[in-house]
């Protein structure tokens, strides 16, 4: 009798981008992510919405210069990212160990970047509502430059201290999706704080 | 199973104009919602109220134009012959959800944008 | 959504396996699937049928904890000017029963079952990234400890468990007791989240080959329709709160309109998903109503499409009135007009999964059990509930019984009619399942009845207690009003209900011993998790199936194809494709860990010590990113490839 069972021995044991679990899950968590920054967004259009001056009275626009040159540096790296995730799903160890490298550089300069950018600002978070909002939406993009720059250094420890198996490279892969969602995040978070009050 | 009819269905193309059936309706809908309701205060001080009949407007064709693509699905899977393969019954099972959906939501706005015309919309 | 062509298809007819295999392999599977003894075992396993149950036994007792605070309310308003509890306990405890019973049990035992069953479902070895489902449930239960931590020692939540500000703010609620509440809300829901996407990816990529999307089971779309409500809803409460955290601990003033906040900030972001949650609430009871509806009376469900059109509908509408929980605050009239529209709209998805139950039990044979009898009783509630709701959608009658009991009695009907009964109807069903042994039929007789006698003599009163103009969230009441007849009657109401409850925990707590032996399928049930064994071992299936129609439970039988190939001495499971679940590759799960525990530990250090403290915030984040980087650190395994699941 031939039963009509299913051999899946010869399947791989891997898979990149949209075949692989993880690259669901971390789909799962921008969506989620994505809504918080939603709410930060509509917060901050509630707020302009309700107020006779935005900024308040006597209070400037955040100085441009740091959150454009942040804004610059991360469109830039998109370049970076591309050829590590490219590297990854080709299972290029040695090219992702240097591309892995770049990214931290990268993560390294726009914290930098972005401490300037916080002690630039004249306002403090208890000041005003409109203060309250900008550190908010400045403190919770920076969290995931944060975090994700951590998960770059140990990835970046692992592939530089340890074999490689193709589900590092799986991860390698996944964590350039992030990198994405972080960047993407930044551009209309900066096109509100800093050119939506100068454009009222 | 090799028709190309049974295989549009699996491709990129096919699949994203099933989901636009299914799921354009109800995000039209709700974009209509939040638009208008962000809009009220606006259009009431400023006088435009026209406005609101048009993001109405321009929902409602939004959403019949889903139905229309989910109906063009259903006449292309009509189209094929022989015995249904698994990926047809469920491109079937799936314009049948955009059709309904569609007009279904197509409908709700029309209901939500009949208080504009009765009610006066800047009263308290 | 991703189309995804088949990849070069390695899927070959073979013959099936021979018997002196397959014992090997139970033996294998048996080795790699079983946590570990005792109470390491306890802390670190990542099986979806241990954490499952847990969430639902955890969840059922917060449901007790919160029916208990219910029934000290009761017998306070059970007569005129009681002094029974101080005004100030009574605050706690009325917030407090609200918290329990929407974050303590609600979403939570909804999604344990969903955790439970989903992986049975669509016939796979467990849940997507199991060690972040133990994560979701020890930041859950710590979560709710805390809660009743601090309720025992009188800075329990006092503002409602809606929070309203600015009576929540620094300057009406000094002391502590707000604090916990919003950190504790913003920590406790980080649970719910992670379980959506679990459930979500799940559904997605793990169905067994063979099950498209329309052949899958409705509790699998409810719960996924429900996962996605989740993750768009729930930040709007994690934010709010994480405001309100902000507002209370660092001095910002998001809703403090002397500094250009507004305290109407909070109730929007608070109602964008408390009405939302209450539809979380509803769709995976409409889940539970619609498997035990099909296998009860014996046939197909009647309109499948039409009701996974409701519930897509109904998880869209959700979203969209969020605003009549606001009539009463002085918005714009057209802006109230849209949310009326819809308030009413969202009856139509109900009454087509109404309809669509009606018409399976008439076309079909039902079988008069206690699972049936639930459903009956819920369909009735639910209508009753539904109609009061869509009165509530009237503004002109919302601003006449706005803060009145009325409204207290139609969200009772809504939640206990429509989720409770569903709930108890769906424990009498699985519990078999989950256990081995059926739930003895003549007390769940007596434990339905007392429940429906007693939930509707405590809750009817009420809607004209609501008429008479008693409002909400008072502790007491002057004997001139005239409400103290009808207040005791819901009051005994409530004690027959309380015993309806008793029997039910004195039911399971017999039947767990000494109830009948279920068998794999007792109720002849038309889904996949009645395929395998009553409990079912840790690893599911010994093969998984091959699912050929929507009905697997009622055309499998022994010679029905299954999935060979898969290795038996690791955590393999299939991955197969979104839309039609073709094989795709296969993917190893992580094994059992201690640091998903010890995570979430480290979270609710960051959260509890926010209470006190801004300095918990740097003190914990340090802490969390070691225990994640120890989590996620590859390791080489004995008997596992070493991959660690990893994601961020």
């Amino acid at each position: 009798m031939i039963s009509r069972n299913m051999d899946v021995s010869g399947l791989p044991d891997h898979a990149f981008s949209h075949h692989s679990l993880t690259w669901w899950g971390v789909l799962g968590f921008i969506v989620v992510e994505s809504t918080f920054f939603g709410v930060l967004v509509a917060t901050y259009l509630y707020g302009i919405g309700r107020a006779a001056e935005w900024p308040p009275a006597g209070v400037a626009p955040p100085t441009l210069l740091w959150g454009t040159l942040n804004a610059g540096i991360m469109v830039l790296s998109c370049w970076p990212n591309l050829r590590y995730k490219r590297a990854a799903e080709r299972m290029d160890g040695p090219a992702c160990r240097r591309w892995l490298l770049v990214a931290v550089g990268f993560g390294a300069a726009f914290l930098a970047i972005r401490a300037l950018e916080i002690t630039a600002l004249d306002i403090r978070w208890d000041d005003h509502f409109y203060g309250s909002i900008v550190w908010a939406i400045l403190g919770f993009h920076t969290l995931h430059i944060v975090a994700d720059f951590t998960e770059c250094v140990v990835l970046a420890f692992i592939a530089w201290t340890k074999p490689l198996s193709p589900h590092h490279f799986a991860d390698f892969s996944d964590d350039a999706v992030y990198w994405y969602f972080v960047i993407a995040m930044w551009l209309p978070l900066y096109g509100l704080i800093y050119l939506v009050p100068r454009a009222l | 199973m090799s028709a190309p009819e049974s295989s549009y269905f699996e491709s990129a193309r096919g699949v994203r104009t099933l989901w636009l059936g299914i799921l354009a309706g109800p995000l039209l809908w709700f974009l209509n919602q939040q638009v208008n309701y962000l809009l009220v205060r606006w259009a009431c001080s400023s006088g435009h109220v026209i406005v609101l009949h048009a993001v109405a407007a321009t929902c409602l064709v939004g959403a019949l134009l889903a139905g229309k693509l989910a109906l063009g699905n259903r006449r292309r899977l009509e189209e094929t012959e022989g015995a249904e393969s698994l990926q047809q019954e469920r491109a079937r099972f799936m314009v049948v959800l955009g059709i309904c959906s569609s007009f279904l939501f197509a409908l709700v706005i029309i209901a939500q944008g009949i208080p504009n015309f009765i009610l006066n919309p800047c009263g308290k | 959504m991703n189309p995804e062509g088949p990849r070069s298809a390695a899927v070959l007819p073979t013959a099936g396996p021979r018997a002196a295999d397959a014992r090997a392999s139970h033996h294998d599977l048996d080795r790699v699937w079983s946590p570990p003894e005792g109470l390491y075992g306890w802390l670190t396993t990542t099986s979806h049928t241990q954490i499952g149950r847990r969430f639902i036994v955890t969840a059922f007792i917060f449901f007790l904890l919160g029916g208990i605070l219910a029934a000290l309310m009761r017998l306070q308003l059970s007569h005129a000017e009681s002094g029974f509890l101080s005004p100030d306990r009574y605050n706690q405890i009325f917030t407090m029963h609200g918290v329990t019973m929407m974050f303590l049990f609600a979403v939570p035992i909804m999604e344990g079952f969903g955790i439970y069953l989903i992986p049975l479902m669509v016939g796979t070895r467990n849940l997507a990234f199991p060690r972040l489902n133990s994560f979701g449930y020890f930041t859950y239960l710590i979560g709710g400890i805390l809660l009743y931590a601090a309720l025992l020692l009188d800075i329990g939540p006092d503002a409602g468990w809606f929070a309203y500000l600015p009576l929540a703010g620094p300057e009406f609620s000094p002391g502590h007791r707000m604090d916990f509440y919003a950190e504790i809300i913003t920590f406790l829901e980080i649970s719910a989240l992670v379980g959506a996407v679990e459930i979500i990816v799940t559904v997605f990529k793990l169905r067994a080959p063979g099950m498209t999307l329309n052949r899958m089971p409705l509790f699998v779309w409810a719960l996924l329709v429900t996962s996605f409500m989740i993750v768009f809803a729930m930040p709007s409460v994690e934010m709010a709160s994480a405001y309100l955290i902000l507002e209370r601990l660092a001095g910002t003033h998001f809703f403090d309109p002397a500094a250009g906040g507004d305290p109407m900030l909070w109730q929007h972001a608070f109602w964008f998903f408390g009405h939302p949650e209450v539809y979380i609430i509803f769709i995976p009871a409409t889940g539970m109503v619609a498997s035990i509806v099909v296998t009860f009376s014996q046939r197909q469900m009647f309109g499948y499409p039409a009701v996974i059109l409701a519930l897509i509908t109904t998880g869209f509408v959700g979203f969209g009135l969020w605003v009549h929980h606001m009539f009463a605050t002085g918005l714009p009239s057209l802006g109230m007009s849209f949310f009326a529209a819809a308030s009413m709209m969202i009856a139509i998805p109900s009454g087509i999964q109404v309809f669509c139950w009606i018409a399976t039990l008439w076309t079909g044979r039902p079988r008069l059990r206690v699972p049936l009898w639930f459903v009956l009783g819920f369909v009735f509630l639910f209508v009753m509930g539904g109609l009061t709701g869509v009165m509530l959608g009237a503004v002109p009658f919302n601003l006449q019984v706005h803060d009145t009991y009325f409204v207290v009695a139609h969200f009772h009907y809504v939640l206990i009619g429509g989720a409770v009964f569903p709930l108890f109807g769906g424990f009498y069903y699985w519990f078999p399942k989950m256990t081995g042994r059926m739930l003895n039929e003549r007390l769940g007789l007596w434990n339905f009845w007392l429940m429906f006698i007693g939930f509707n003599v405590t809750f009817f009163p009420m809607h004209e207690l609501g008429f008479r103009g008693m409002p909400r969230r008072v502790y007491t009441y002057l004997e001139s009003t005239g409400w103290e007849p009808l207040n005791l009657l819901a009051s005994c109401g409530a004690a027959v209900l309380a015993v309806g409850v008793l029997l039910f925990v004195i039911n399971v707590l017999w039947s767990r011993a000494r109830g009948q032996a279920a068998g794999d399928n007792p109720w002849g049930a038309d889904t996949l998790e009645w395929t395998t064994t009553s409990p079912p071992p840790n690893y599911n299936f010994h093969f998984q199936p091959v699912v050929t129609d929507r009905y697997p439970g009622w055309t499998r039988g022994p010679d029905s194809p299954v999935v060979v190939g898969l290795k038996d001495d690791a955590h393999e499971v299939l991955v197969t494709t979104t839309l039609d679940a073709v094989p795709d590759h296969r993917t190893t799960f992580p094994p059992h860990s201690i640091w998903p525990f010890l995570t979430a530990v480290a979270v609710a250090v960051i959260f509890f010590g926010l209470i006190f403290t801004p300095w918990a915030i740097p003190a914990g984040a340090v802490l969390a990113m070691a225990m994640l980087i120890l989590w996620f650190w590859p390791k080489h395994h004995v008997l596992h490839r070493g991959h660690e699941e990893d994601a961020p």
